[in-house]
C-alpha cells in the first residue's frame, strides 16, 4: 500500500482564491466556460467564470496535450543554405481547472503511447507542466457511460487534485498525486480539515451521480469476442450508416492518431502535426494499395484499436465512456449499442 | 542530405545516392539492412523509403523511389547537389546472424528488390558466411527491372544464381530470362527448403502468392521472411497509421517472419 491520500475541505471562496493564487504564481488557468451555447475550456479569471451546472465540456481536454495542429519545425531555403528551426518551446505552466474525471482518466491511458520507447517530448512536456484539477461530475449526461468502463463521476484517475461538491459552499478535496499535494503546501491557509461527515457526504454525492448514469454496457466477453472475430458480418452491419466524417475522432479524448504535413512552398513554410482519423480513407491509402478499402474496415479498426489492440499493447481499454462520440455522430451511431451487440454475441452460445 | 548521384532505373523509378552534409554524421550514422527512413522535400512533405544500399558500403545511403504521388514526384524533380530532409534509420532489420551458414533465396518483384538489395550486398560483402545464394527477381516488363547493371554483375558471378523473369507480355525478342509471374517461377525453380531461408519483398499481391508457393515447396513459416508496407508518418510508434492489429509496422517491423504474419489480422 502507498501512503494514505491526503483529504481536506475547501470553501467556495477558497476555490476562487486557489484560482487567483495559481494565476499569481504564473500558471495559465483554463476552465470550462459557456460561450455560444457550448461549454469549452477557456482562460479562466475567477471561479465565477465556471458554469453553475453543466455535464461536461463539448470538447475533451486532449487539445491541451495534442493540439489539433501544431508546428514541428519551420524552414527557409536560401540560395546558399537551408535553415530549419524546431518549433518546440518550453510549455507554460498550465492548470486545467474543473476537468471531469472521465476526461482526466484518459491521460494515464494515452501517456503510454506517447512515452514508450521514443518519448514524445511535445506531449510529455505539456503533461509535466500541466496540473489537472478535477471537479466531480454531479450531472452526468444522457450519453455518459463511464461506470461501464470502471470509471466514476468522482473517479481519481489522472487527477492531481479532485474536488467534489459536498454542499452549497463546500468541496471535498483529495490530493491524488505528488503535484496535487504540492497545492496543499503552496496554499496552506486554503484547506480546512475534512470531517467524517464530509467524507460520508463525498461518498453519497458520488453514489447519487452514479445513479444518474442510465447507460450500462457489460464489458465482460467483449475483448474475447474481438480477439476471435476480425472477420464477421457484424462489422458491415454496424458501420453501414457511418459516413466517415471523423467527428467521433475529433471529440474522443483517447483518439490520438496524427498526420505530418508541410504547409508552405519550396522556399519557406512549416511542417505541422495535425489530427488525423482512421475513419478517413486516406489514412491508410498508399499509391497502389489500400488495406482498409471500405468504411466497415475503417470502423472495425476504430473499435478494435480501442477495445482489443490497445489493451494487448498497452494494457487499458482506450475508452473512458465520456459519451461524446454518441452525442456528436450525425447518423446516430451509438458506441454503447455496438458494444452491447458485441456483448450479446460474446455471451450467446453459437447456434447449430 | 545531399544528392550525390541519380540513377534512372526505369521510366518511373530513380535511385538517389545521398551523403550527409554534416561531416560527423558520416561516421556516426549506422543502420542495418531492412531499416527505412523518411525523406522530405520542404513544402511537399515526407515519405517513407527503405534504405536500398548495404550497411557495408559506408559514407552514403541509397534509396530507390517510384514516382507515384506528390512527394515522390518532388523527389524525382530534384537534381544532383540538391538537399533533402532525412530522418532515420527506423524499424527493425533482417536477422543476419540467423542467416549465417544457410542457403539464401531472395525473391523480389518490381521495386521490392530495393530492401533485398541492401541485404544481398550485405551478404555478398561477407560471402563466406553464407552457403548458396539464389536471387529470383521479376518485374512487369524488361523496362521495369531495376538495378540493371547489378543484375548483369550478379548474372556474371559464379557464387550466386540469378533467375530473372518478366510478366507475360513484358518480354521482347531479346529476352533470355523466364516469362511468368514471380510466384509461378519460384515453384518452377523449386529451391529446396533444406537449411534455407527465403526472403521476399514486392507488391502485396506478389508477396501473398510467394508465401503460398513457399509453403507448397515445404518452407516452414519460420524460414520465410518478408517486409510489410503500410503508410507511415512518424516512424516512432505514435501516429497510429501503420498499425496492423496491435503491432506498429514502424517499430515491430517492417521485417517479419511468415509465422509472425500468420498471427496478425489480415489487413495489409
Amino acid at each position: 500500500m502507498g501512503k494514505e491520500m491526503k483529504e481536506k475541505a475547501l470553501s467556495r471562496a477558497g476555490q476562487d482564491q486557489l484560482i487567483q493564487g495559481l494565476r499569481e504564481r504564473g500558471f495559465r488557468v483554463f476552465g470550462p466556460r459557456e460561450s455560444g451555447g457550448l461549454v469549452l475550456f477557456q482562460e479562466t479569471q475567477s471561479a465565477s467564470d465556471l458554469p453553475s451546472r453543466y455535464s461536461n465540456s463539448a470538447r475533451s481536454i486532449k487539445e491541451f496535450f495534442l493540439p489539433a495542429q501544431e508546428s514541428l519545425l519551420s524552414y527557409g531555403v536560401g540560395r546558399e543554405e537551408i535553415q530549419t528551426r524546431y518549433s518546440a518551446e518550453e510549455p507554460l505552466p498550465t492548470v486545467l481547472f474543473g476537468v471531469r474525471p472521465c476526461d482526466a482518466a484518459y491521460l494515464p491511458i494515452i501517456d503510454k503511447v506517447f512515452a514508450w520507447e521514443e518519448r514524445d517530448q511535445l506531449y510529455l512536456s505539456r503533461r509535466e507542466k500541466t496540473l489537472i484539477i478535477c471537479l466531480a461530475c454531479e450531472e452526468p449526461d444522457e450519453a455518459c457511460f463511464c461506470t461501464s468502463l470502471g470509471y466514476s463521476p468522482a473517479g481519481r484517475e489522472g487527477c492531481d487534485l479532485l474536488l467534489t461538491p459536498i454542499a452549497q459552499d463546500r468541496f471535498f478535496a483529495e490530493f491524488v498525486s505528488e503535484k496535487g499535494e504540492g497545492l496543499l503546501r503552496e496554499f496552506p491557509h486554503l484547506w480546512e480539515e475534512a470531517s467524517p461527515s464530509d467524507q460520508k457526504r463525498r461518498k453519497e454525492v458520488e453514489a447519487e451521480a452514479k445513479g444518474k448514469i442510465k447507460r450500462r454496457v457489460e464489458m465482460e466477453g467483449i475483448k474475447g469476442w474481438l480477439d476471435e472475430h476480425f472477420e464477421d458480418p457484424l462489422w458491415e452491419e454496424i458501420s453501414r450508416r457511418c459516413i466517415g466524417c471523423g467527428a467521433c475522432y475529433y471529440l474522443c479524448p483517447t483518439c490520438h492518431c496524427f498526420d505530418i504535413v508541410d504547409e508552405g512552398n519550396l522556399w519557406r513554410g512549416v511542417r505541422r502535426r495535425i489530427w488525423d482519423s482512421c475513419s478517413f480513407g486516406h489514412f491508410t491509402q498508399m499509391p497502389a494499395h489500400q488495406p482498409r478499402e471500405s468504411q466497415d474496415r475503417r470502423y472495425r479498426q476504430r473499435i478494435m484499436h480501442k477495445f482489443r489492440y490497445y489493451v494487448d499493447r498497452f494494457g487499458p481499454i482506450a475508452c473512458v465512456g465520456c459519451g461524446r462520440c454518441i452525442e456528436v455522430c450525425p447518423v446516430g451511431i451509438d458506441l454503447t449499442e455496438i458494444l452491447a451487440r458485441i456483448q450479446e454475441r460474446a455471451t450467446t452460445p453459437a447456434k447449430g | 542530405m545531399k544528392i550525390e548521384e541519380i540513377v534512372e532505373e526505369t521510366p518511373d523509378i530513380k535511385t538517389l545516392r545521398l551523403v550527409f552534409l554534416e561531416e560527423g554524421m558520416v561516421n556516426d550514422f549506422s543502420f542495418q539492412a531492412g531499416q527505412f527512413c523518411q525523406l522530405s522535400v520542404f513544402g511537399e512533405g515526407e515519405a517513407t523509403f527503405c534504405i536500398a544500399s548495404s550497411p557495408t558500403r559506408k559514407g552514403y545511403i541509397e534509396c530507390s523511389l517510384k514516382k507515384v504521388g506528390k512527394v515522390t514526384q518532388a523527389l524525382h524533380d530534384r537534381e544532383v547537389g540538391d538537399v533533402l530532409g532525412f530522418r532515420g534509420p527506423y524499424g527493425n532489420w533482417f536477422p543476419l546472424e540467423g542467416m549465417k551458414g544457410k542457403n539464401l533465396i531472395f525473391v523480389g518483384g518490381g521495386i521490392g528488390l530495393a530492401p533485398l538489395r541492401s541485404l544481398i550486398w550485405n551478404c555478398l560483402d561477407a560471402r563466406g558466411d553464407f552457403s548458396e545464394i539464389m536471387i529470383l527477381y521479376g518485374a512487369r516488363s524488361i523496362a521495369d527491372l531495376v538495378y540493371k547493371a547489378e543484375l548483369r554483375e550478379w548474372e556474371a558471378r559464379s557464387d550466386l544464381k540469378l533467375v530473372r523473369t518478366v510478366d507475360p507480355g513484358g518480354e521482347d525478342g531479346t529476352w533470355d530470362g523466364h516469362i511468368g509471374f514471380v510466384p509461378a517461377i519460384l515453384e518452377k525453380v523449386s529451391p529446396s527448403p533444406e537449411n534455407a531461408i527465403l526472403i521476399t519483398c514486392g507488391p502485396p499481391i506478389m508477396i501473398k502468392f510467394v508465401l503460398q508457393a513457399a509453403d507448397k515447396l515445404g518452407f516452414s513459416p519460420d524460414q520465410v521472411i518478408t517486409t510489410l508496407e503500410m503508410k507511415m508518418k512518424c516512424g516512432l510508434g505514435k501516429c497510429g497509421r501503420c498499425n496492423i492489429g496491435n503491432i506498429y509496422v514502424c517499430k515491430d517491423g517492417p521485417v517479419f517472419t511468415y509465422r509472425q504474419i500468420l498471427s496478425l489480422p489480415a489487413e495489409f
